[in-house]
């Protein structure tokens, strides 16, 4: 859970913002620790070979001035050597070595260029150690010449800077990666909140609010654009149920008082009169007319949501059973079988959620309906309640014709009739209410062929 | 009987008034909801037809007023708002019954009928607890749940039990599908199909095997009714 959590503010834009801030911080660091290396541990190594350079042009200088011979130059160079405790001189002449080393290390460079070569000292308590020179070999007439200068300190240096720049580096990256994932979820909160606000627009609770923080940010502006915009709809939605109600009561008027008047005209003493089943047959015709035209304000009524005060705790399974009671003479005029199938359930406990049970009931007894309508004779019909600890699904399912996969999404819409040559088989809403009452439930509607067959599943999530 | 009308629109009004008034009740009516509410609590009456939409004062504005001031008549709501929540909203203020308009005039009848009749065993509980229901040759015995014609028992599954049972409380009275499938099922919705006329079909020929004399007879554009011819 808290994984996957994890994973989706990894998955969010603010999150890549932010490692392409940490990216771009860790190169600027990376630049200025280059600087730094070079103004402190680079100069030092700078100077030291300045100072070689300059020993090594004053010793040649005396090298090459006339008058000078190889013993007295031994001498200056082993003076020299002698005076300074850094400095490191040795002179190879074909008879012997001069200086502070015993020989000259092979693969030196030629002055001025130098390197670092390892040698190895004795301290004043007789303590061998290796260390580091910085030095390169001068030729001279009298023999190679090496002039160099101790520096032990050149590997701690390196190792110092090292360490206190990777140091630096993952302070940078920790912290910028830290601040990063709570700004990320400070945001992602606020954003979380909007989507669940949307959501629960989409299931018809047109009444939810964004809530508005002290700090007027741009997510405060936003969020009460959102909210301005949701007291818009609900004032249209509001002034389109008033248009629908102030229709209803107009034109039910109208159609109330045709009622009565054929009704009060009809004579039940004539038996088999033309003028009395006209009379009949003109009631079936305006009863006809008023059950569309009630399904019609019924479907836009339920689409406005109901009243919370209206949601009661519904025992499914009873619902359920109350469908199949109520549905099962229907399915014997054509010789099918309808059944009820409770599954992953104890029968004997209830299966309760809340709703609106006639709605409900509604709902359900459409899709069966519907079912038994269009499965041929001595066909299958089958109400299942599958119970699952984080859903609840009611399949309706035949073995009938079926519909093509291209017209499933179509069937909710209003009119909507698959084959447009049957007649006399409904009005073509009785599928968009049961989209409608699904809808404000809060469920899911489902349709899938099974081949041959159709079934259609309401899904309510725990 | 008599009843109070308290409806606006003026013909709606007057066919419900030469209705009840052909089937033998007294009626009084009233166009506005402050002259009903006049009325209904300065005279007495059985049963109050009260429209959901009236001028100057709500239909539902009258309806707990007369609640408030103590006044239990029973009363039918009739409304062009047909929605659930409507109908819930009716019911909870104090409203004894909901019919959406339009109407059969002949539901009107009988639904008023059954309220006064509700009305009347309230007040006094000894009369009408018949555990007997009989109508020809055919008796339902409530308490032993067995119907019988002649002498043969008819086996009856919950809900033919429960259709035959309020047909026969109501017997000789036109009883409309909506009005079954609310007594039987006690779902409210106008189930728009033929599935009430299949149920009372296979009641129907449970009850009339074997040459019986018909019992149920199918009122056309209205409902149901059971009677001896």
């Amino acid at each position: 859970m808290w994984l996957e959590r994890l994973r989706r503010s990894f998955r969010t834009s603010i999150w890549r913002f932010t490692l392409t801030f940490t990216c771009i911080v860790l190169c600027i660091c990376i630049g200025i620790l280059t600087l730094v290396y070079r103004f402190t541990v680079s100069e030092q190594t700078d100077q030291l070979t300045k100072q070689v350079l300059m020993t090594a042009q004053s010793l040649s200088d005396i090298a090459n001035t006339e008058g000078i011979d190889r013993a007295l130059f031994s001498k200056t160079v082993e003076r020299r050597s002698d005076k300074s405790a850094s400095s490191i001189l040795v002179l190879q002449t074909p008879d012997n070595v001069i200086g502070n080393l015993d020989s000259i290390p092979s693969a030196l460079p030629t002055l001025p260029e130098l390197t670092h070569f390892p040698i190895a000292v004795v301290d004043h308590l007789g303590q061998a150690s290796v260390t580091l020179a910085l030095g390169g070999q001068q030729p001279t007439r009298f023999g190679p010449l090496l002039v160099g200068i101790l520096d032990d300190n050149y590997l701690v240096r390196q190792r110092d800077f090292l360490s206190a720049s990777i140091w630096a580096l993952s302070l940078t990256l920790i912290i910028t990666l830290i601040t990063g994932y709570l700004f990320n979820r400070k945001v992602l909160l606020r954003i979380n909140q909007m989507g669940h606000l949307i959501t629960e627009v989409k299931n018809g609770n047109l009444n939810t609010r964004l809530p508005l923080s002290k700090h007027q940010d741009e997510f405060d502006t936003l969020s009460q654009q959102i909210n301005l915009m949701l007291d818009e709809i609900d004032n249209l939605i509001d002034s389109v149920a008033q248009v629908t109600d102030g229709i209803a009561h107009d034109l039910r008027t109208p159609l109330s008082r045709m009622r009565i008047s054929i009704e009060k005209n009809i004579d039940t003493s004539v038996v088999n009169s033309e003028k009395e089943d006209w009379k009949l047959t003109l009631l079936d015709e305006l009863d006809g007319v008023i059950a569309t035209f009630n399904a019609m304000l019924e479907l836009s009524r339920i689409e406005k949501g109901v009243q919370p005060t209206s949601l009661r705790q519904i025992d499914l399974k009873q619902l359920c059973q109350d469908v199949v009671e109520l549905s099962l003479p229907l399915a014997e005029q054509k010789e099918q079988t309808l059944s009820f199938v409770i599954s992953e359930h104890e029968s004997s406990e209830k299966i309760v959620i809340m709703g609106e049970r006639n709605l409900l009931f509604r709902a359900i007894f459409n899709l069966v309906e519907n079912a038994i309508k269009y499965t041929q004779e001595q066909g299958l019909i089958e109400l299942e309640l599958n119970w699952k600890e984080a859903s609840c699904e009611i399949v309706v399912r035949d073995n009938g014709p079926g519909i093509p996969e291209a017209l499933h999404d179509k069937i909710f819409q209003r009119l909507f009739q698959v084959d447009v040559s049957r007649q006399n088989q409904g009005f073509g809403l009785g599928l968009s209410i049961v989209k409608a009452i699904t809808k404000i439930h809060g469920t899911d509607l489902c349709v899938t062929s099974c081949d041959p067959g159709l079934e259609i599943k309401i899904i309510f999530n725990n | 009987m008599k009843l109070l009308v308290i409806e606006d629109d003026s013909t709606t009004r007057e066919y419900i008034q030469k209705g009840f008034q052909e089937s033998g009740a007294t009626v009084d009516t009233a166009d506005n909801g402050p002259d009903g509410l006049f009325l209904a609590t300065t005279e007495h009456y059985d049963i109050i037809i009260l429209d959901r939409m009236l001028p100057k004062m709500d239909g539902l504005a009258v309806l707990s007023a007369l609640r408030a001031a103590n006044i239990h008549t029973p009363i039918i709501i009739l409304s062009a708002l047909s929605h659930v929540d409507e109908r819930i909203k009716g019911l909870k203020v104090g409203g004894d019954d909901y019919l959406t308009k339009p109407f059969s005039f002949q539901e009107l009848l009988v639904r008023a009928s059954i309220q006064v009749d509700r009305q009347k065993q309230l007040l006094d509980p000894s009369n009408g607890s018949n555990t007997l229901l009989t109508i020809a040759d055919l008796s339902m015995d409530l308490v032993g749940h067995k119907v019988t014609r002649g002498v043969k028992e008819i086996k009856l599954q919950p809900k033919e039990f429960q259709l035959l049972r309020y047909l026969l409380e109501h017997k000789e009275q036109v009883i409309s599908r909506t009005m079954l499938f609310e007594a039987v099922w006690d779902y409210h919705f106008d189930p728009k199909t033929n599935v009430i006329d299949v149920h009372i079909a296979k009641l129907r020929k449970k009850l009339e095997e074997e040459g019986h004399s018909q019992l149920i007879y199918t009122v056309r554009g209205a409902g149901y009714v059971v009677r001896t011819t």
